[in-house]
């Protein structure tokens, strides 16, 4: 095990080094080096370091880069929890409407041009923010006075209807207002081409805090996973556990899809790899989901806008190219 | 199951969506051949071949035929059309078509149009608008149209959204996007054409090739050429063009070189591209939102490009650049002054 | 000790089990036998608060509602019936998770050297400890309730509920189980509470029984006074007695 999670981290490790050292421009590796070495303790560079490579590594790939690792690590535990919770191998945060909020949420910064006081350009990711996970608490809080042993037939259900019905809002606000839907429609895809340091240290700490908090209920995701009565005989609050874990996958995919658009698919694939690997424990699963999303994100990220050269592709479609095939791979492997 | 019918479906989705990115709507250009005359659907075909040859000589554009009257057996797509006897009513879809009519004097003929031409000057401003993209067949009907022109963006879907018009007997005519300046001017030539009058764009077409020769003129001379870049939309997905486009061939007649030149037609462009080119001018034509200048500026590492050190990102007419019709001249001038104050 | 008193508890409006009361004092054990249906395990779900119930449950005294969830189940833990897996978690990994309420201190819950201990003990117990590190998904069924007995010894309860646990062993562990839950009831303050379809196991396994039938009791008290071939008739809806009787005599007949 431990050999294991060495050689995930050391691939992690390469993944971004390549990520950072490809893209539509070739920078040396030396070069980048010094570029990042220069920038991190403030020294100068020669005269022959141009101001637009340097932009391109230090503004550009390096932040896009590390903006799409801990997006790629946020939804990935998200789907990893919300697979567990609701025990079936397909659940995601989208399924319970938390893009579908995001998007309406968007939808409406973008069709008022809302710009809320203090944030001002953050108005778009906040309003997705909030939006997709007030969605994902109407359809919890729905679920639960339905069903007063809060099953997980229930909280699926109630939350696809809740997320068909906001879908069909976000639709019909396309439709009134094409010009404006466009921007919407380029935003649902996903995409990392404007992500800046501010927006990462944003995610950051969003990120510890979600993934902590899911991590220090691993146990309790392992014994959900035999079912409410079992868990519960064992002494897990289950109903406020569940609450507490579906709502940080919420938040936790709710931040990284406001700020990167929907992004599909990652969440089914990344957690069903890191079993396949790691086993059902939590303890790994977690952090490995973390870790192994993260870096599948960052490669789709740098396909995207290295497959055509100086073009980019929406990392949305590559994720679905990629991650379609090889979940397919996986699920019905393991049906053996 | 279900859910993997379900996710299915969203990979086919992603991947057609892909493929919208690049509305290439291409159709063969329309032969226009040069010395055929027309039939007598258009009764003044005979006047316009004496007249033209005297506007021929003057007309250096008309890539060097003779400028006669448009094939019209056929659409600018190539489609079959068979033209009424009278075209009394018109319905225009898109703007660049509305433009056109507006410039060639016929105005008053144009009985309906879609939405996006609400901005067009001169256009009737109590004729009703539709969706081009979802038209409204009975109310278009009722006006009686004798002839619909369509633009090219109405097909990306694949589907012929007019067809339910063909099939009650209107002639539908589809002039696709041109890619070329000298598309455009055929498309003017042609319109008129089928409005019965080719010599009408005549004065249109000499004007635009005065315009335009007046700006080449000063662009041959340019040895120390600009580069530029120019979006069409912003971050994240910025779209802009290579070669094949209209304002491609615009940016070199000003003497200038579009940094993706290398590129063909419509791209999203990546970031990195942009900025490695180093553009000392940025174009842009993005009026939804509030102050596109300032977005540009202000994009992360973007303040190391040559053209947002020097202040020079401009705003050019969307209308006026989006639109392939006469008014592209407008845009060339904004342009040029953009990117070569001194100069021009 | 667990005492019930008028307990009625179902699904939503249906009432499955219907005014039940019971006692069963320290080191006694009590089976509950009927036909399928009659709300057995209904009964257990609500005695370990997994249902909401009428009544009263009491453990030594003090009512389950007023206790918090955590601590009724650090004495009571339910044996169950298997369940669909989908998880492949090893054999240890799963009898660990029997100590989840033992390890609430420090922040990750780690288990301790005694954790450690216990979780082997049990595991050995059930005879289960050359297959530790095997997925459960990959055992047969009769070795994947032995890991649940496991897992429930783990939890170190004073009363263990048993839901019909003989479904999928042989009769070698079958008879194993209930010889190990005697001898475990024996100990400290244990009771085993056991629904069990085989008659003769339940009376093996306890002097006292619960005879259900459609939510009720029919009757109650020391098998030895109770079980008669018309109650057995009544309840079952079929001679019971006379076909064991039957099946017996051929037994012992072919044994000679």
């Amino acid at each position: 095990m431990k050999r294991k999670i060495t050689i995930s981290i050391i691939i992690s490790i390469l993944a971004l080094l390549f990520a950072v050292a490809l893209g539509s421009v070739y920078i040396s590796p030396m070069d980048i080096l010094r570029i990042i070495g220069s920038k991190l303790f403030k020294s100068q560079l020669p005269e022959a370091f141009s101001d637009t490579n340097i932009s391109i590594i230090w503004n550009l790939r390096l932040p896009r880069t590390l903006v799409a690792f801990v997006v790629g690590g946020m939804i990935s535990v998200s789907g990893a929890v919300m697979q567990s919770v609701l025990k079936n191998p397909l659940a995601s945060s989208y399924t319970l409407g938390v893009s579908a909020g995001a998007s309406l949420g968007a939808g409406f910064a973008i069709l008022f041009g809302f710009s809320l006081p203090l944030i001002g350009g953050f108005s778009l990711p906040v309003m997705g923010f909030i939006f997709g996970l007030g969605t994902i608490l109407l359809g919890i809080s729905f679920a639960g006075r339905l069903d007063k042993g809060f099953e997980n037939n229930t909280i699926i259900l109630t939350g696809m209807v809740i997320s068909l019905f906001v879908n069909a809002m976000v639709t019909l606000m396309s439709a009134i207002e094409r010009e404006h839907m466009q921007r919407l429609i380029y935003w649902q895809m996903g995409s990392f081409s404007a992500q800046d340091w501010k927006n990462l240290f944003i995610l950051l700490p969003i990120a510890a805090v979600g993934i902590l908090l899911v991590f220090h209920y691993n146990r309790e995701l392992d014994m959900l996973t035999f079912g409410e009565e079992q868990a519960k005989t064992m002494g897990v609050n289950t109903k406020l556990v569940k609450w507490i874990l579906l709502i940080a996958a919420a938040a936790l995919t709710g931040s990284a899809i406001s700020f990167a658009g929907v992004i599909g698919f990652v969440d089914l694939v990344a957690p069903h790899v890191v079993r396949k690997i790691f086993g059902s424990s939590h303890r790994y699963v977690i952090p490995m989901s973390a870790l192994l999303g993260g870096v599948f994100m960052v490669i789709c990220d740098l396909v995207s806008r290295t497959v055509i050269p100086n073009q980019e592709i929406p990392v949305g479609a590559v994720t679905a190219l990629i991650g379609a095939p090889f979940f397919a791979y996986i699920f019905f492997s393991k049906r053996e | 199951m279900k859910k993997i019918i379900v996710r299915f479906l969203l990979v086919v989705l992603l991947i057609a969506c892909t493929g919208c990115g690049s509305n290439d709507v291409k159709a063969p250009e329309a032969d226009v051949k040069p010395d055929e005359t027309q039939e007598a659907d258009s009764d003044t075909a005979e006047d316009t071949t004496d007249g033209l040859t005297d506007d021929a000589a003057n007309d250096e554009m008309a890539s060097g035929e003779n400028t006669v009257a448009a094939d019209l057996t056929t659409d600018r797509q190539g489609n079959e059309i068979t033209l009424p006897e009278q075209i009394e009513r018109v319905m225009v879809a898109g703007p660049s078509n509305a433009e056109i009519l507006v410039g060639l004097g016929y105005a008053d003929k144009i009985a309906a149009a879609d939405v996006y031409s609400g901005n067009v000057e001169g256009l009737n401003s109590d004729i009703p608008m539709f969706d081009m993209t979802a038209p409204d067949v009975e109310k278009i009907l009722q006006l009686e149209p004798d002839v619909i022109f369509v633009t090219g963006m109405v097909q990306a879907t694949g589907e012929d959204l007019y067809k339910p018009f063909k099939d009650a007997g209107v002639c539908v005519i589809y002039i696709p996007s041109s890619n070329s300046i000298a598309s455009i001017e055929e498309d003017i030539r042609y319109i008129a054409s089928v409005m019965g009058d080719v010599s009408k764009s005549d004065a249109i077409i000499q004007e635009m090739s005065e315009e335009i020769n007046a700006i080449k003129a000063v662009g041959e001379t340019i040895t120390d050429k600009k580069k530029v870049y120019f979006e069409i939309a912003a971050a994240p997905n910025m779209y802009s063009f290579g070669d094949g486009v209209f304002l491609n061939e615009m940016i070199e007649i000003i003497g200038a070189e579009n940094i993706l030149k290398s590129e063909e037609k419509w791209i999203t462009a990546a970031d990195e591209a942009v900025v490695a080119g180093n553009p000392d001018v940025i174009l842009t034509s993005v009026n939804y939102i509030d102050n596109p200048v300032d977005e540009i500026k202000g994009r992360a590492g973007w303040d190391a490009i040559t053209a947002v050190k020097d202040d020079a990102v401009y705003y050019i007419d969307t209308d006026a650049s989006n639109n392939p019709s006469q008014n592209i001249v407008k845009a060339l001038k904004e342009m040029a002054k953009a990117i070569y104050p001194d100069k021009y | 000790m667990l005492k019930l008193t008028n307990v009625t508890t179902g699904y939503g409006k249906l009432e499955i089990v219907k005014n039940i009361s019971f006692q069963v004092n320290n080191n006694d054990n009590l089976c509950i036998i009927g036909p399928n249906g009659c709300g057995k395990t209904t009964l257990l779900k609500a005695i370990a608060k997994v249902l909401p119930f009428q009544g009263k449950v009491e453990i030594d005294g003090t009512s389950v509602t007023s206790m918090k969830h955590g601590e009724v189940s650090r004495k009571i833990a339910i044996m169950s019936q298997t369940s669909s897996l989908y998880f492949p978690y090893s054999v240890y990994d799963t009898v660990m998770m029997g100590r989840y309420l033992h390890m609430q201190g420090e922040f990750f819950k780690t288990p301790s050297k005694a954790d450690k201990e216990i979780v082997m003990k049990c595991i050995e117990a059930v005879a289960l400890k050359d297959v530790k590190d095997k997925e459960i998904t990959k055992l047969s069924g009769g070795q994947l309730q032995r890991v649940y007995l496991a897992r429930t010894l783990a939890q170190e309860p004073e009363i263990i509920l048993l839901d019909e646990p003989t479904n999928h062993l042989d009769l070698k562990f079958q008879i194993e189980l209930i010889e190990y839950l005697r001898e475990w009831s024996k100990e400290d303050s244990h009771s085993v509470i056991g629904v069990l379809h085989d008659i003769n196991l339940a009376m093996r396994l306890s002097e006292n029984l619960m005879v259900m039938k459609d939510g009720k009791a029919v009757a109650e008290g020391k098998a030895g006074d109770i079980v008669t071939g018309s109650l057995l008739q009544k309840v079952y809806d079929i001679d019971v007695a006379g076909y064991f009787r039957g099946a017996l005599k051929r037994w012992n007949g072919g044994c000679e």
